[in-house]
């Protein structure tokens, strides 16, 4: 196997009270892609994300960050955050400076970089997560979304390789949803690997290159969208439902409005151009 | 305490250096204390009222309402400075015989104490106007400028953080047991106030372990450094701050 940057294997992790939130989970995630985690509320993304950053420590079985063994010493650890950078579900828990500017800050100056260095990586993360204007202001002055937003830059301004987005889009209106994904689109062009958790299947069709569904803290499929969302009958037994484009494809294939042999459509536009008959 | 720091972060003076504003107020206030004039503290309360008022543009109605606060403490403190036993008649300026003594306020007494009420009129309302000027981070940066350990600045500024932490999550358990008719009766809103407190200790305790968390997962390691910033000084301001104390200089020749 070529680029795995992450692959885990046979992963249980259980909370104290007995929780059993992943059960022998084994999955493998490519360098340089766009992933998400499918889960119904509960499923295990959460804790799966957790134990990835080290924050969590499984009671059973191996993650793999580019072939190497994660360790839980102190240093391995920071190496691991320094690449491995993780935006919570609750930006408010993440944001703790007395300024926007300061918590951007935070990360890259625990690096260990250069003021200068530090100023620029700072300088990038505001500006592209569009809160360039919000530096001087202390968080609990934000709304949801702008929290969300600089939750982000802080985690940016870090340069990971691999960025993790805990239900990225939670509580969002349209258009913010929409701002972030684009921003992620956008760092995953530039080769971060970017993985979020959602339990919106439409979202992670049309943006994932790779679709990793969990239930009830197991495995229960992966693969490109396209594959994994045929299953109708697994989703819903995931408690997940199937990508209304996806829906519509099948549909119409049914009644045989589509051209032969179309491969399922990722965008509006694509299903338009599927149509029998169209211009 | 919350509109404090909402002008703070909204005023007309917020991005000027703090080092200017925080030179300009502890001279006003060194200059008050020094001088011990009425005269001196006269002036330093009439030019700061106005700037903050009219420069700043803080309401008069808040204003006032921020300086009566301390008020509580500081008329009892003057009257009982005022205050002699037994009075001298030949002195005295107001006489109250009770039983057998002769209560009064003496005319040595009274202007002690307007000068002790002046004198910390005028401080009050130099920290005001830092306070009302100034937003936290600049404080931060004021603080780690004077080379206070940098374990307390990080507990302030943490705790400033978590001061609105806590009052969210209070607000939020609040309008959560309201709207269920938490607070309908006495009985009701005693048992809700009882959760409340019980309720905020354990998200409190909850969020800071997911802080600590969203912390250690940007690589803390028990330190929080911070970055630089660079204020652009204004000469305009520091023209400002030296007709200030050649105004209350001046005023320190004159007396009552
Ligand atoms: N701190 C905790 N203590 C005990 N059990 C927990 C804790 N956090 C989560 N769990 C349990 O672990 C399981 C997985 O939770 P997790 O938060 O990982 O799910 P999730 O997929 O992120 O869900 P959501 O979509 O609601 O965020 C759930 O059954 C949950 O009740
Ligand atoms: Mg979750």
């Amino acid at each position: 196997m070529d680029g795995n940057i992450i692959e885990i294997r046979d992963l249980s992790y259980s909370y104290p009270d007995g929780t059993l939130a992943l059960q022998g989970l084994s999955l493998a995630m490519p360098e340089g892609k766009r992933i998400a985690v499918l889960g119904a509320n509960g499923s295990g993304k959460t804790t799966l994300f957790l134990c990835l950053n080290g924050l969590l420590r499984p009671r059973q079985g191996k993650i793999f960050y580019r072939g190497e063994e994660l360790r839980y010493d102190k240093k391995s650890l920071l190496r691991l955050r320094s690449r491995l950078g993780i935006v919570f579900q609750d930006p408010e828990i993440q944001l703790f400076a007395s300024s926007v500017r300061q918590e951007v800050a935070f990360g890259p100056l625990n690096l260990g970089l250069e003021e200068r260095e530090a100023l620029v990586r700072v300088e990038e993360a505001l500006c592209l997560t569009g809160t360039k204007d919000l530096e001087q202001k202390a968080p609990h002055m934000l709304s949801y979304g702008q929290k969300k937003q600089v939750a982000i830059a802080s985690v940016l301004a870090m340069r990971p390789e691999i960025l993790i987005g805990d239900e990225p889009t939670a509580w969002l209106d349209r258009q913010h949803a929409c701002r972030v994904m684009e921003l992620l689109h956008e760092i995953s062009a530039k080769g971060t690997t970017v993985i979020i958790s959602t339990h919106d299947a439409d979202l992670a069709y049309s943006w994932a290159e790779e679709v990793i569904v969990l239930q009830k803290g197991k495995l229960l499929s992966s693969g490109p969208p396209e594959h994994v969302f045929q299953a109708g009958e697994m989703l819903a037994a995931a408690g997940l439902g199937q990508p209304l484009l996806l829906q519509l494809f099948l549909l119409l294939k049914g009644k045989g409005y589509i051209l032969e042999g179309a491969a399922a459509p990722r965008t509006p536009e694509a299903l338009a151009g599927l149509l029998k008959g169209g211009s | 305490m919350f509109m404090l720091d909402w002008y703070a972060h909204n005023n007309r003076l917020k991005d000027a250096h703090p080092g200017e504003k925080a030179v300009f107020v502890f001279l006003c206030l060194g200059l008050c204390l020094f001088f011990s004039r009425e005269t001196v503290s006269l002036a330093a309360i009439l030019l700061l009222s106005i700037l903050i008022l009219f420069y700043v543009k803080i309401p008069l109605g808040f204003y006032l309402k921020l300086l009566c606060l301390p008020f509580a403490f500081l008329l009892p403190g003057c009257l009982a400075v005022a205050l002699e036993l037994p009075v001298m008649p030949e002195t005295a300026v107001l006489i109250l015989p009770v039983g057998p003594f002769t209560l009064g306020i003496g005319s040595a007494g009274l202007s002690l104490a307007v000068n002790l009420l002046l004198r910390s009129l005028a401080a009050l309302c130099a920290l005001y106007f830092l306070a009302l000027t100034t937003p936290f981070d600049q404080l931060g940066w004021l603080l780690r400028r004077a080379k206070l350990p940098p374990a307390v600045v990080e507990l302030t500024a943490l705790t400033y953080r978590f001061i609105f932490i806590l009052y969210a999550t209070a607000q939020s358990i609040y309008t959560a047991q309201a709207t269920r008719l938490g607070y309908a009766s006495r009985c009701n809103a005693l048992k809700s106030l009882g959760s409340l407190a019980a309720g905020l200790l354990y998200k409190s305790f909850y969020r800071s372990q997911m802080m600590h968390a969203g912390l250690l997962s940007r690589c803390y390691e028990g330190t929080f450094p911070t970055l630089k910033t660079y204020y652009a000084f204004s000469p305009r301001n520091w023209l400002f701050v030296c007709g200030t104390v050649v105004l209350l200089v001046a005023m320190a020749q004159f007396s009552f």
